[in-house]
């Protein structure tokens, strides 16, 4: 089995959903898992959409 | 109060309501110009007519006249009857030589003519605007949007900064010109301490100093600090401190000063009364757990400056700072406290600077620091990038393969909680492309489309790693930045 990396994964959701997951850096602070929670999106159909970060805050 | 303490409070709500006044005409700018573009022939509702656009610029030219230099016109007016109240002021505490009238025009001539240029550039930025988007045939909405967001940006805060700033030099221009005429030396540094009142002017605030120790003094570098002469820009931008001439038989006069023990506690961190915290007891115990993990020297900052207004510490906090609203937010459990560090670091950034525009994103010598780190890092040159990025990739994060599902993927581990917020620094400082090829603790490219979102992150993460064992690899792999930051945590 071929090891993917985060690179890869970005892929996978590009050719699944057609767009590349949404980053905004709202999640930052939590951005340590962010090639699972990608994953996870792929996984259940969901495209991978970070919410706009408000012009007001920094993260 | 004292006479001198109580006019610099007046002579600050006078540039409060000036702020005010020109805030007003600057909205009235705003909507005249917005008609006035409702004015543009439209094909499928987008412009594109060019001679309409070059024909504008006339146009805006004339309600910039009307609005904004009408406005400031009538505030620098107004500055003859300043001057003639700092005279009263002095005068109760000694005989000072009055200014000649026409000395007192030609500051006002000079003050106007800064405004001028403010406006010189705001109509050049807007007519600029007007002509892309008929050019490029932008519809109607989206000029409109554009067009705002650069009357609301940078101009809109130069200007209502400039007009609290030109007040305040102004007057310091006249109270030092007079106290020359007079003969006096010796200075007293006044004004009042307010929560964003700077520590280098709280320092000095009351003490009286020859012009000597005034200029050895203001050698010095400090967040904020404008150059120019120090009794005309004081403690820099936005400051509402004046310098007011002393006279010997006053110093004689006066009781000898008593040192206030100021001293806060400089090994721990405490969230007191008057901030709001949203979390329990423990979430709070350990909010200021984290936060007494920085540097002594670092505490001893944070205790000077103005404390947020309010800390969320709940579990699952999201980690932000909400700047307008002075607000942290960050869950003290996760990452083992780093999270709480780099969003109280965005909280010093932005106290050290305002809430418009924080510290790191204004100051020169962080600015350049950071543009000579990037280069050093070879992060401007396409071709090394990567390979550079990788190789502090290596430095950073352990590879672990793991299986997901039906996958096998190969995943990045930070080597340690602090790291997180040294992966970040390299995001930024690659503007996203670090996150964008390896995945891993950072902000994007999306977030770091603007350097100052880079400047500002950076400038957090640098106070998170300050205290941290950590602190000798930044040291050692980012030693410009180390070096410029060090230097800020040591003015503060």
């Amino acid at each position: 089995m071929k090891e993917i990396n985060f690179k890869d994964i970005v892929q996978l959701h590009l050719e699944k959903f057609g767009v590349d997951p949404v980053i905004t850096g709202i999640n930052a602070q939590d951005s340590g898992d962010l090639d699972l929670k990608i994953l996870y999106a792929i996984e259940s159909g969901v495209p991978y959409a970070e919410q706009p970060v408000p012009e007001e805050v920094s993260t | 109060m004292p006479a001198d303490v109580d006019y610099v409070e007046a002579l600050n709500e006078i540039a409060d309501r000036n702020q005010r006044q020109l805030s007003e005409a600057l909205i009235t700018l705003e909507n005249r110009i917005t008609d006035l573009m409702a004015t543009a022939p439209l094909k499928d509702g987008s412009l594109f007519d060019l001679e309409w656009a070059v024909k504008a610029r006339a146009d805006i030219r004339k309600l910039v006249e009307d609005e904004y230099l009408a406005t400031v016109d009538d505030i620098v007016r107004k500055y003859g009857g300043v001057a003639l109240d700092t005279q009263k002021m002095l005068e109760t505490y000694g005989s000072f030589t009055k200014l000649d009238p026409e000395i007192i025009r030609q500051l006002q001539t000079l003050e106007f003519q800064g405004f001028q240029e403010v406006g010189t550039e705001y109509l050049d930025v807007v007519s600029k605007e007007v002509y892309q988007n008929t050019l490029t045939g932008t519809s109607f909405a989206a000029s409109v949007a554009s067009v705002k967001a650069v009357q609301g940006g940078r101009l809109a805060s130069n200007a209502k900064q400039l007009v609290h700033d030109s007040l305040m030099q102004f007057d310091a221009s006249v109270n030092t010109a007079i106290g020359k005429q007079s003969g006096a030396t010796k200075w007293k540094y006044v004004g009042r301490i307010i929560e964003t009142t700077r520590p280098f002017c709280r320092k000095h605030e009351g003490k009286t100093f020859t012009t000597e120790e005034i200029q050895e003094i203001w050698e010095g570098s400090w967040a904020g600090k404008a150059s120019g002469d120090p009794f005309i820009v004081r403690g820099g931008y936005n400051c509402g401190h004046q310098f007011r001439p002393v006279f010997d038989e006053e110093l004689d006069d006066q009781p000898e000063e008593i040192q206030e023990a100021e001293k806060p506690k400089a090994d721990e961190f405490v969230l007191n009364d008057e901030i709001e915290v949203i979390g329990s007891s423990s979430d709070a115990k350990a909010f200021e757990s984290a936060m007494s993990a920085l540097s002594p020297l670092q505490l001893s900052a944070v205790n000077k400056l103005a404390k947020p207004r309010k800390v969320i510490a709940n579990e699952g906090a999201r980690g932000q700072y909400n700047a307008p609203d002075r607000s942290v937010s960050a869950d003290p459990f996760k990452r083992g406290g780093s999270i709480v560090r780099h969003e109280y670091g965005h909280h010093v950034d932005y106290t050290l600077g305002n809430i418009f525009q924080p510290f790191s994103v204004t100051d020169t010598a962080f600015i350049t620091a950071f543009d000579k780190q990037r280069k050093a890092l070879k992060f401007h040159k396409s071709k090394e990038k990567f390979l550079s990025m990788t190789e502090i990739k290596d430095q950073l994060y352990d590879v672990k393969v793991v299986s997901v599902g039906s996958r096998l993927v190969g995943r990045l581990v930070i080597k340690n909680d602090e790291l997180g917020n040294y992966s970040d620094v390299f995001d930024a400082l690659s503007a996203g492309a670090f996150q964008k090829n390896f995945g891993g603790y950072g902000h994007g490219p999306a977030y770091f489309k603007k350097k100052e979102a880079r400047l500002k992150e950076v400038f957090a993460n640098l106070f998170a790693l300050y205290g941290s064992p950590e602190w000798p690899r930044v040291k050692k792999l980012t030693p410009i930045l180390a070096d410029a930051f060090e230097l800020i945590m040591e003015g503060i």
